[in-house]
């Protein structure tokens, strides 16, 4: 019966099943790409046959990893300890290669062996790289050929495998190469560690604990993925599947309201004969399960493809591949089963509250349903269609609402970014250049030698140069605390306006924004303790970006000295001396530091990349609502039509041709998208505004910005919803045969 | 429109539905012909194929074979079979199909969307034909405030909203009870008369029948009688005469033959009432 049921609305019930699947599709490919992430980046590295990896303490990946290039003897000091070979590991983000893995190790390490060459031959010196099977996959390249790494050319001599994706989708150089062009001169990512045999493994470790360095020891062997990074990725990817999950769901719940409303005498009859409430009940939500099953196991499939096709894709492909766990599938069905539940416990519940007496009599569309409302006689035909059912409409606008406000708040998000990063310090006057590192995947990961620091400053047309160092301190009692190192001197320092107290004088000093203050109840005369050291909090600054606020600043040399990076910065600040200067200085810097890339301060944000992968993200939930919400449009429209489709064989027969029926439902879509646009804009827009004003940490940080753009995204997205989910619906009603229509019940 | 030209004209006429064993065949090589300003009732069982017939009549539906014209145009070659639909005929259904996100005023406007330009010409037209069916102080009601009578009122208003030449009803009174049945005939009579607008009436009512000139009956897809009324009461006997309960009264009490030819008025009203009883409920009128 169950069946019967849900095949006698086919297309409904495979729209339904649709909008089900794609949302546990979304939970298993996002799931199993989070999973792969997280995975086998704990591999990378971690297959040596060397048996400690070393990297520094608080990073959360060792491509964030920073040591100083003089712990190696320290630690060969260690007894138990028989070597020690320094890593280089970071990420090289160039045109051909979105996403590269550089590795740097000493020629002839154990390390290095790892790197199974099948190919050529290994690295034996300077100039040369080695590349994995994965990555001349995705780049047109073979032995013999050069390949540009930061406008520096490496001949390739050979090619590697590991059996490991990520790691064969990258390059292998000899250590000082990679120091070079990673610009972690007289530094390392990571130390690979061999122990003399015999000893015990865990007293080494105990001793090169002691050492007091800011140290992580884990073994090769045993090397997991940091969880709070796993636990990220995977917030990431639930976050993503929520929304497909949402919009399936009210879709659902949709299709279900629908079917009863449409059975409502079936409903009526069935309790006239004897049946109990429960049994009523029973049948609905069983529909509902059994389709929402089905979907579940379409969309274990869908989602399998999905994540097996984002694993082919040139370039990422490697980052994307998929890890299935048996908990992922279970997630996806478990994810099914609540859309089944929950879309199927109000329907189920009217269902069963029927009194047999009113089901009886109900003449669904008909001309008594449609009483007198408020609004009833109000507007266009489209909307009082839309009145005429108004839970439905609710139900649909909320799906598709969902959407739509994602894709504003993370527009709210992306403008409020873009409008805080060009605000940043050195941004003041119109003069102002910004300079960070070319191509790197994350602002965090800007790296610019102080050598370009004194040229640039030489430059005649520069009038000073402010050198900043920035760090990112996520830890239990400072959650994103942002550390700036500034020299207190600087022209940037102007940025930062005094609310309270003075500036730093000594490096045992730290100035904190306001919001810190707030939010970390801290005061003038408090001590902060960052990296192992106290510092005394001597200023409190105000600066109108809210990352700013929510961190502090150090004295340059000091941050350099605690994060880890000597005679290195992460972004200048350029004053040039006349305005109109700007634009030939920036060339001019382009020109001659090919490692660097200058941007006229008030354009910086659009120029980094970490803009460019929210905007990235922002795309892929659009495409997602787009897909979820055209499914529930169009699922709306069709149970719109059947329940009239006596009244369109009415228009027929009163003369109306098709196209004039055809625009009429066409308009009815179009303004229930909109409708829809403008619930998810209002709900994002007081979402995001009640979420900063929330006094977290993390909270503050999120200023959004209202522009234009971002409304006009989320109102054609609508139109584009409208139009592609009503035109099947509107195609079928205007090819309806009056005498067909008008015999429909 | 000269009168000498018949409004509608059926040859042989036949629509079967479905195909092999389970084909129905609805009409049946029909044919006839009605003139124009005619008022015609077409009754019959149900299922002997009057809708069908009048869908036919309509251009809401093809024949399978033969021809029909009306007011002059041959229906199977049709340009705008929408204008047609708009414009030549006006239908009246029996569930009176009013749309009912739309108010009376509104619904009369729908088959003039598309024909007359202006809004204004349009509501003013509504308007006219609102006071015209004796709705004047309803324009602004859903059909869901108005009563089933009321509601049936605004179909017919809606059928000549662009003054068609024949307007066809199917089974106008068929959901509504006696009293508001015969407002609603005696509203089509009067437009027939007033307007001269030809007017095709399928019913099971034969008091509904009265309020014609003609009564065509069909039986199986055939027209198997087909007469001209002029004594209203007269016509009654010879239906109730011509019908199987009438034969079967006959048969059983001769005496009946008395009270007929002796036209006792009181006797006679008590045998039609129980006639429209049963004919009241189509299985039994339908049956054989
Ligand atoms: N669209 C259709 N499909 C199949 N059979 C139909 C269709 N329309 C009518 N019929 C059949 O044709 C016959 C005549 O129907 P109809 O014209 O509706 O009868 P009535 O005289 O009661 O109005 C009936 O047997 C009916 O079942
Ligand atoms: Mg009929």
């Amino acid at each position: 019966m169950i069946f019967r049921n849900l095949t006698r609305r086919a297309v409904r019930s495979s729209l339904t099943l649709l909008g089900i699947a794609i949302g546990v599709a979304a939970v298993v490919a996002l799931g199993a790409i989070a999973e792969g992430l997280a995975s086998n980046f704990a591999v990378v590295v971690g297959g040596s046959s060397n048996d400690l990896l070393i990297t520094q303490a608080e990073a959360l990946d060792p491509a964030l990893s920073n040591l100083d290039d003089t712990i190696g003897e320290r630690l060969q000091a260690v007894p138990g300890v028989e070597r020690v070979e320094p890593g280089v590991y970071t990420w090289v983000t160039t045109a051909d290669l979105p996403f590269f893995l550089l590795f740097g190790y000493e020629i002839g390490s154990t390390a290095m062996d790892h790197y199974r060459i099948v190919e050529g031959k290994p690295v034996s010196g300077p100039g040369q790289i080695v590349i994995g099977r994965r990555a001349t996959e995705s780049i047109d390249i073979a032995v013999g050929d050069n390949l540009r790494i930061y406008g520096t050319p490496y001949r390739v001599v050979g090619i590697y495998e590991t059996g490991q994706g990520i790691e064969e989708s990258g390059g292998v150089l000899m250590l000082e190469d990679a120091q070079a062009a990673a610009q972690f001169e007289r530094k390392v990512s990571l130390y690979e560690i061999g122990l003399r045999r015999g000893d015990n493994v865990d007293d080494t470790i105990a001793r090169i604990e002691s050492l007091d360095i800011d140290l992580k020891v884990s073994k090769t062997s045993e090397r997991e993925s940091n969880q709070q990074y796993e636990q990220m990725l995977q917030g990431f990817a639930w976050g993503i599947a929520a929304i497909a999950i949402f919009i399936g769901g009210f879709g659902m719940m949709n299709s279900m309201v629908m079917s009863v409303l449409e059975r409502t005498r079936e409903i009526g009859t069935l309790r006239a004969v004897g049946w109990s409430r429960w049994r009523v009940l029973w049948i609905i939500l069983g529909e509902s399960v059994t389709l929402s099953a089905l979907g579940g196991v379409f969309g274990i499939f869908l989602g399998i493809g999905l994540a097996k096709l984002a694993g082919t894709v040139p370039g990422m492909g490697v980052l994307l591949t998929g890890v299935f766990t048996p908990a992922i599938f279970l997630q996806g069905l478990g994810t099914a089963l609540v859309l089944g539940l929950v879309g199927g416990v109000y329907p189920a519940w009217r269902a069963a509250g029927l009194r047999p007496v009113e089901a009886l009599s109900y003449e669904g569309g008909t001309a008594s349903d449609f009483q007198a409302g408020k609004l009833s006689r109000f507007g266009s035909q489209s909307f009082r269609n839309l009145w005429r059912r108004r839970n439905r409409t609710l139900l649909a606008s909320a799906g598709i609402g969902i959407g739509v406000g994602t894709l504003v708040m993370l527009g709210g998000i992306t403008a409020g970014l873009i409008g805080q990063m060009n605000n940043l310090a050195g941004s003041g006057s119109p003069g102002n250049l910004t300079v960070m590192q070319r191509d790197v995947p994350d602002m965090s990961l800007s790296s610019i030698d102080e050598n370009v620091v004194r040229q640039i400053r030489a430059m005649p047309q520069v009038e000073s140069v402010s050198p900043m160092v920035l760090g990112v301190v996520l830890t239990p009692e400072l959650p994103l605390f942002i550390l700036h190192g500034l020299d207190p001197n600087s022209p940037a320092m102007d940025h930062y306006k005094l609310a309270a107290g003075r500036r730093v004088q000594r490096p045992s000093e730290i100035m904190i924004g306001s919001n810190a203050a707030e939010s970390y109840n801290l005061g003038l005369g408090d001590t902060l303790t960052l990296y192992n050291t106290r510092y005394k909090v001597v200023g409190i600054y105000e600066t109108g970006v809210a990352w700013e606020e929510g961190g502090g600043i150090l004295a340059l040399r000091e941050s350099q000295r605690i994060l880890n990076r000597p005679r290195n910065v992460s972004f200048l600040f350029v004053d040039v001396t006349d305005p109109s200067l700007a634009l030939p200085v920036q060339e001019a810097i382009n020109q001659r530091f090919p490692k660097v890339r200058a941007s006229i301060s008030s354009e910086f944000a659009q120029n980094t990349d970490d803009i460019a992968s929210m905007q990235g993200i922002a795309a892929a939930i659009g495409l997602l609502a787009l897909v979820v919400g055209g499914i529930v449009v169009a699922n709306t429209m069709i149970m719109s039509i059947y329940e009239r489709t006596r009244e369109i064989g009415t228009l027929r027969a009163l003369g109306w041709p098709g196209k004039r029926i055809l625009s009429q439902i066409m308009q009815e879509s179009l303004l229930l998208c909109l409708l829809s646009a403008i619930v998810g804009s209002v709900g994002a827009v007081l979402l995001l505004t009640g979420l900063a004003a929330l006094p977290i940490p993390g909270g503050a940080m999120l200023r959004p910005a209202w522009e234009p753009g971002t409304f006009a995204i989320a109102v054609s997205l609508a139109i584009v919803l409208g139009l592609a989910g009503g035109f099947y619906p509107a195609w079928r009603a205007s090819k309806l045969q009056p005498v067909e229509a008008l015999r429909y019940e | 429109m000269s009168n000498h030209q018949p409004i509608i004209r059926v040859e042989d006429l036949t629509k079967t539905y479905g195909s092999g064993e389970t084909a129905v065949r609805a009409l049946d090589e029909l044919s006839v012909e009605v003139q124009t300003g005619e008022f015609v009732a077409v009754m019959g069982p149900s299922g002997c194929g009057k809708s069908t017939l009048l869908n036919m009549l309509g251009a809401l539906d093809q024949p399978t074979e033969g021809k029909v014209w009306v007011a002059g145009e041959d229906l199977s070659k049709l340009k705008n079979v929408d204008q047609f639909r708009a414009k030549t005929v006006g239908f009246v259904f029996q569930l009176h199909n009013l749309l009912p996100t739309m108010t009376a005023q509104e619904n009369i406007e729908v088959p003039l969307q598309g024909q007359i330009g202006s809004r204004k010409e349009r509501r003013e037209r509504a308007a006219h034909l609102l006071e015209l069916v004796g709705l004047g102080d309803r324009s602004h009601h859903l059909p869901g405030q108005l009563s089933g009578g009321q509601r049936q009122r605004v179909a017919i208003a809606r059928s000549l909203a662009n003054s068609p030449a024949l307007v066809l009803a199917d089974e106008p009174s068929g959901a509504l009870d006696s009293q508001s049945s015969e407002e609603i005939m005696a509203l089509l009579a009067q437009l027939n008369e007033s307007q001269g607008t030809s007017i095709v009436v399928v019913t099971h009512d034969r008091r509904v029948a009265q309020a014609t000139q003609r009564v065509l009956r069909m039986q199986d897809g055939k027209i198997v009688s087909d007469h001209r009324i002029t004594d209203p009461i007269e016509e009654d006997l010879r239906m109730f005469a011509q019908s199987q309960f009438g034969q079967s009264l006959l048969a059983n009490n001769p005496s009946l033959e008395k009270f007929i030819q002796e036209r006792d008025i009181a006797t006679l009203r008590h045998l039609l009432q129980a006639y429209d009883d049963q004919a009241a409920s189509p299985e039994d009128a339908g049956s054989s």
